[in-house]
């Protein structure tokens, strides 16, 4: 069974990985979540198919000297899920996206 | 950045969880874990603030991957449990036919079990519904000739014994006694109309703490409301009383009810949880006992120590064993009887657990039937378990392909052994369920075959929590049992032959396997419990047949006790007579009799002891003493026991008249030699008694119970008996008048006191009904079992034959090639067959005449190797058995020996 309905966590969870922030310790800085409520958020929402996550390819973790990343991309049905939530949840359009802060990560 | 040599105390923690993450996912969840603590660390390195603050909550952070662990819980569901699970009910539903024979029996099965344990339980396991229930003890009185003894204590008595003991940390006396209870703020005349007969206690003010029972509401006893006769009238009443008589009123406390016409001041409510000292009952009210002369007592009740009313419980001190405080009981008693030898020469106090001393002198045989039902329902559970054996038996068989692939392609043993196991769990547990529900259905059935009782029983015998425990235990036992050996068996097939097609089997095992034995086990074992079931039902074929003394046929019984309603023995010596008048003016009415209460309905009445004129006084405690009734003029004509000798009693056997007695033949052989020396001969009770002359001899009869030998009674007149609590005696013209004789009897009473309750009216064959329940019970409950042993062993053989069939059909084809007839083949399956079943037989016959010796006390009228219910049960289950084996064999007959060659 997958569930479609967002809660506000979640939604605020898919808004943050929308926005780039796509490891779960960015997402509980830049959200202020509790780790406690971020990584199931975020199994849940990989359950219902609204964000997929990947691995970075292993040539680029052996350059670096570690073990490889995994970090969540929202989907296609994530995406929409994320517009309709936003309709119920006013406050999300205010999270802006990644500040260029720190360097760009490499995407595999 | 030497990233290689930096000690990373946060990744330690992930390490550690990832134990519970299932093992599938487990490398990935450390993956994503690690990669991302490192990340941070990077970044917290790149923007130059890891620092020690930011390494410790890194570590506090990396904990807190716990919770994302225990959400990984729910992947179990794909786990190989699961797959499992999921694959087992894909095999259920592919072979719906064995399913529903597997758990039909297993449900049968675990059925009766649950519902033989939920009444065992009920009777004799589960302790009361008090605080440390098992530390509670009770000490009974009684003479030093009896080996156990099962008595009641006197007041003044029960008072030096809890004074002086050493052992118990204190001790209670109670008395059950039973009152007309109306409710009302005001007392009107009309009240005691609507007053209701309801059974309670008579208590000591220790008793609530005592047994470890707290109000739900106001307050139990304080030590001044028992400290002087007749002073405090308060009362305790139970829930249920406070819901459906009360209204559940929360400031009930301090209002009146009125107990047989006094008012008594509600000081207290205790919980339903909580019957009263008595288990079987449900008691309504306690009230202290220094109020027991409003409840029928004679003024000297607590003085006079030969009055023994009250029975005890109580707690030890710490340390001490049941035995110390037995020794230390019968040294105080020592003394006492120094002190007060008329009374208390010769008596012993022997002290019981409240579970040993339950049901007093009927704890054991209560105790043995119970265990007996345990132990017969264990062997269809047995029974049961081997059908299904077989039953997974035959399917490892007709699945070893299946299996031999799966051990081919890298499963390992263990998996296989794994996945049958939760195959046959997943039985058990279904069939467990369903046989819950056989057995709630079975103990309404036992509750509604109560026999009707003036008194509230209780028979609260619906599965508990410890039978569910039970039927958890039972049935998961089972699914291993009848699962792990089919389990090991068919992991351990050759995988090569089979892959090439052979059969499961290996030849040489066709005769004599696993399989066979499970037969022969299940024949043994239904032989036992069907000559158990043919036992019980002969009995009470027996039983039914047995002359109880009196008959039942067109009596018409109802209970009264104008004590009740304050009469003084005057009063009430005037009443009865005048009563029966009335009665028997009735049409329809042939006689009519008070007794105190009638044969096989109620306890016993002793006196004693039995001295002839003459002779002295034994000592104290140490005469024999013998069964009584009181009874009115015209008792026995009423309830048609033949006198053969003397008279019955008349309205001038009386307070004036002269002391009389009836005996029994018994009672005439036992004292006298014969009828003939006894009749006119004197003997009176002791002590300083008055002769009574023995003016009449009644045929030998049952008194209290179906099983009992012939024992010596005797018969004293009513109205020389301080006593008021009787039941009236009807016998009518004919069965139809009943009705009108009941109303006809009602309405007299209430033209002589129209506020007199009238309780336990009867009729007919239901006079008899408490006396035949225990029979009827045994033979009901272990006939069901016995037709379900046959059904599952019939079943357990038919199968094991059809597939012996099935498996044989080129052999078979091949011997009929080569010329077998048709009464070969028939000869040569149904043999196989045959073989299996004598042999279980023999074997279960032996086990018969062991295991039925055990129980002949609680049989009626046969021995317990009754030869026709032997005969007779082998040869149902040999021609059941026959016709098991005949239908498979004919199949065999069928076999075309062209088709069968050319099966391969």
């Amino acid at each position: 069974m997958k569930k479609n309905y967002l809660s506000y966590t979640m939604a605020l969870t898919l808004q943050a990985i929308e926005n780039g922030y796509g490891y779960g310790f960015d997402i509980m800085t830049v959200t202020g979540l509790a780790s406690g409520t971020v990584y199931p958020a975020l199994r849940r929402l990989e359950n219902a198919d609204f964000v997929a996550s990947k691995w970075e390819r292993q040539s680029i973790a052996q350059t670096e000297q570690r073990p490889p990343r995994k970090y969540y991309e929202v989907t296609k049905v994530g995406r929409a899920a994320l517009a309709e939530a936003r309709e119920r949840f006013r406050l999300l359009s205010q999270f802006e996206p990644m500040t260029p802060k720190k360097p760009a990560r490499q995407k595999g | 950045m030497s990233k290689e040599t930096r000690t990373r105390p946060w990744l330690w923690p992930i390490a550690f969880i990832g134990v519970i993450v299932p093992g599938r996912l487990r490398a990935d969840w450390r993956q994503e874990w690690v990669a991302e603590l490192r990340y941070r660390e990077e970044l917290l390195s790149e923007w130059e603030r890891l620092n020690w603050r930011t390494k410790l909550s890194l570590v506090w952070r990396s904990a807190s991957a716990f919770w994302d662990a225990l959400w990984m819980q729910t992947y179990r569901w794909e786990d190989a449990m699961i797959q499992d699970i999921r694959y087992a009910i894909r095999m259920m539903r592919k072979a719906p036919g064995f399913t529903a024979v597997a758990v039909l029996a297993l449900a049968f099965g675990i059925g009766v079990n649950t519902a033989a344990f939920t009444v065992v339980n009920n009777m004799v396991l589960r302790p009361m519904a008090v605080e440390k229930p098992l530390e509670l003890f009770r000490p009974h009185w009684g003479s030093k000739n009896d080996a156990h003894v099962w008595g009641a204590f006197s007041y003044a008595n029960y008072l030096d014994l809890r004074e002086q003991n050493k052992t118990f940390s204190d001790l209670c006396a109670w008395r059950k006694i039973s009152a007309a209870v109306s409710f009302g703020e005001t007392r009107t005349a009309d009240d005691d109309k609507r007053a209701t007969v309801m059974w309670g206690e008579l208590a000591t003010s220790n008793y609530f703490d005592v047994m470890g029972v707290k109000p739900i509401l106001g307050r139990g006893f304080l030590p001044e409301e028992n400290s002087s006769p007749n002073s405090h009238p308060v009362v305790v009443i139970s829930e249920q009383v406070w819901k459906e008589r009360l209204n559940a009123d929360t400031s009930v406390t301090g209002k009146s009810v009125f107990l047989n016409g006094e008012q008594f001041t509600v000081i207290g409510v205790m919980p339903d949880s909580f019957l009263g000292g008595e288990y079987y009952q449900h008691h309504a009210f306690w009230v202290p006992a220094m109020m027991a002369q409003r409840f029928g007592r004679a003024p000297d009740w607590n003085t006079n120590r030969s009055s023994a009313l009250f029975k005890l419980y109580g707690r030890l001190k710490p340390g001490v064993t049941m035995a110390q405080a037995e020794t230390d009981l019968n040294q105080v008693l020592a003394s006492l009887a120094e002190q007060y030898p008329r009374e208390n020469g010769g008596a012993k106090i022997q002290v019981t657990t409240e579970l040993d001393g339950r049901y007093d002198n009927a704890t054991t045989i209560i105790k043995y039937g119970c265990l007996l039902v345990l132990f017969v329902s264990i062997l269809v559970l047995l029974l049961a378990c081997a059908n299904v054996a077989n039953l997974m038996l035959s399917r490892a068989a007709s699945r070893a392909r299946e299996i031999a692939t799966r051990l081919a392609i890298g499963a390992g043993r263990g998996r296989i052994v794994r996945q049958l196991l939760t195959e046959s769990l997943l039985l058990s547990l279904m069939g467990g369920a369903l046989g819950l529900a056989i057995a709630y259905w079975g103990t309404v059935a036992i509750r509604a075959s109560a026999p009707p009782v003036a008194f509230p029983v209780n028979l609260d015998f619906l599965p508990d929590r410890n039978a569910l425990r039970w039927m958890l235990i039972v049935s998961s036992a089972t699914g291993m049992i009848f699962g792990l050996a089919p389990a090991l068996f068919a992991s351990r097939t050759d995988l090569l032959a089979i892959i090439k097609g052979a059969t499961g089997q290996s030849p040489k095992s066709r005769r004599w396997n696993v399989r066979s034995a499970l037969v022969v086990a299940q024949v043994t074992i239904s032989i036992v419990v069907l000559i158990c079931a043919g036992l019980f039902v002969r009995s009470l074929r027996k039983g039914l047949q047995i002359d109880p003394g009196f008959k039942a046929d067109n009596m018409v019984s109802m209970m009264i006790n104008p004590r009740l309603l304050n009469y003084d023995q005057k009063e009430i010596w005037r009443f009865f007579p005048e009563l029966l008048r009335r009665i028997e003016s009735q049409p329809g009415v042939r006689t009519a009799a008070l007794t105190d209460d009638l044969p096989l309905q109620a306890d016993d009445l002793f006196r004693g002891p039995i001295v002839k004129e003459g002779e002295a006084d034994p000592p104290p405690n140490l005469g024999v003493t013998s069964r009584c009734s009181y009874v009115s003029p015209k008792y026995f004509e009423t309830v048609q026991t033949p006198l053969v000798m003397g008279r019955e009693f008349t309205e001038r056997d009386n307070g004036d008249g002269p002391a009389v007695v009836i005996v029994n033949q018994e009672f005439a052989r036992r004292f006298y030699g014969s009828p003939e020396a006894a009749l006119g001969k004197r003997f009176r009770l002791g002590q300083g008694t008055p002769n009574m002359e023995i003016v009449g001899i009644a045929k030998d009869g049952l008194y209290r119970s179906l099983y009992e030998d012939r024992r010596t009674y005797m018969w004293l007149p009513l109205y020389q008996q301080s006593y008021a609590d009787v039941t009236v005696v009807i016998s009518t013209q004919s069965v139809a008048d009943f009705q009108r004789v009941i109303a006809g009897a009602r309405h007299e009473i209430a033209q002589m006191d129209s506020r007199l309750p009238v309780i336990g009216v009867l009729a007919g064959g239901q006079n008899l009904e408490i006396a035949y329940w225990v029979p009827r019970m045994m033979a009901g409950v272990v006939t069901t079992f016995g037709i379900l042993a046959l059904a599952l062993a019939t079943m357990g053989l038919y199968s094991v034959m059809m597939y012996a069939v099935s498996q044989r059909t080129r052999e078979i084809g091949i011997r009929m090639a080569l010329g077998a007839t048709l009464r070969d083949v028939l000869r040569l399956i149904v043999g196989d067959g045959m073989r299996m079943v004598i042999i279980g037989l023999a074997l279960g016959l032996v086990g018969a005449f062991a295991m039925t010796r055990v129980f002949s006390s609680l049989l009626l009228g046969i021995g317990a190797t009754d030869p026709l219910t032997f005969v007779g049960v082998t040869t149902l289950l040999f021609a059941v058995a026959m016709l098991a084996c005949l239908i498979p064999a004919r199949r065999a007959t069928k076999v075309d020996p062209i088709v069968a060659l050319r099966q391969e």
